[in-house]
């Protein structure tokens, strides 16, 4: 068993995961942005990690919340490229988190699991996006390895110079949090739905 | 999370080969990080094919000689072996499309 659960089970995060209920000054001015934006309680825990530099966390929320609500590409493949990445990273509450989200933007179970299969052809996307998913696949797996050929395909599938970068920026976001959370030992936030059970049969197992 | 069963030993890697149909190798070193992300697109290619294609990894130091009959020049190497034989070989990170495509290929040759 790979992954944050081949730790003990019983492993605490690495780092003061202040709740809510406890936040003061500029931590819990970002708590109050965050719930703003998904909801009360909805602080994740991986937010909760970063705000023991609040500037920072504030930068990166903004950073993922322009990310999300911008650009041309859909919310749904941001979130299949970032669950297919927590896979291929072996983050288990990544996988939960960005499996949830995904199914929020519209993902049926069998889209789910094809992403976590990392076969954009069940995901349900357009073509274009079917391309670029592979695009922030082989870019997460060696970027020095797409050529120029990689590039034309895209081109012929209609991908604009926004739509590559969106795509990397998706690739280093999903890529920054699995880290995070990897390196911290920070595991599920007690909100999520999606394959919550999954990840305790994991952390049973291991 | 989907992960490749590991040949340590002389005989686990001859059993491998004996046995029929498509055989993927994974041939890997254990300082390869491009081989650490590549071994989730190769694990969930042979989960995805039900059985179709055995897939299983291998330490190129580890099986030395093996690496040098089959001309290992870097990793990762793919070896694809149809009923023991080697039918094809592909080099560097390749995404999960990429390698069902290729199976696929081989595998009507």
């Amino acid at each position: 068993m790979t992954g944050q659960w081949s730790r003990d089970a019983s492993t605490p995060p690495f780092i003061d995961l202040v709740p809510i209920e406890r936040a003061t000054g500029a931590r819990k001015e970002l708590y109050d942005e965050i719930e703003r934006v998904r909801g009360a309680g909805r602080v994740s825990n991986l937010f909760k990690a970063y705000a023991a530099f609040p500037a920072l966390a504030k930068a990166n929320f903004q950073r993922l919340m322009v990310l999300l609500s911008h650009g041309n590409l859909s919310v749904k493949f941001k979130e299949a490229v970032m669950t297919a990445l927590a896979e291929a990273n072996k983050c288990d509450y990544c996988v939960s988190f960005h499996a949830t989200a995904l199914r929020n933007a519209g993902a049926s179970d069998e889209e789910v699991m094809a992403a976590l299969e990392f076969d954009p052809d069940r995901i349900g996307l357009s073509d274009k996006e079917k391309a670029l998913f592979n695009y922030a696949l082989k870019a997460n797996g060696d970027p020095h390895s797409i050529v120029p050929a990689d590039i034309e395909e895209l081109r012929r599938k209609g991908a604009s110079d926004c739509d590559l970068i969106e795509t990397l920026e998706t690739v280093n976001t999903g890529n920054s949090f699995n880290l995070i959370n990897g390196a911290l030992n920070v595991g599920p936030d007690d909100f999520l739905s999606y394959l919550k059970g999954r990840g305790e049969l994991w952390k049973k197992s291991a | 999370m989907a992960t490749l069963s590991d040949l340590t030993s002389a005989e686990l890697l001859d059993a491998a080969l004996a046995a029929p149909g498509l055989l993927l190798l994974d041939v890997y070193t254990p300082s390869c990080v491009i081989c650490r992300r590549m071994e989730p697109m190769v694990a969930a290619v042979a989960i995805a094919s039900g059985g179709a294609v055995r897939a299983h990894k291998l330490d190129a130091e580890r099986h030395a000689v093996f690496a040098a009959e089959y001309e290992i020049r870097g990793v990762p190497t793919l070896l694809l072996f149809r009923d023991g034989r080697l039918i094809d070989r592909r080099s560097g990170f390749s995404t999960a499309s990429a390698l069902r495509d290729w199976i696929g290929t081989k595998a009507r040759d």
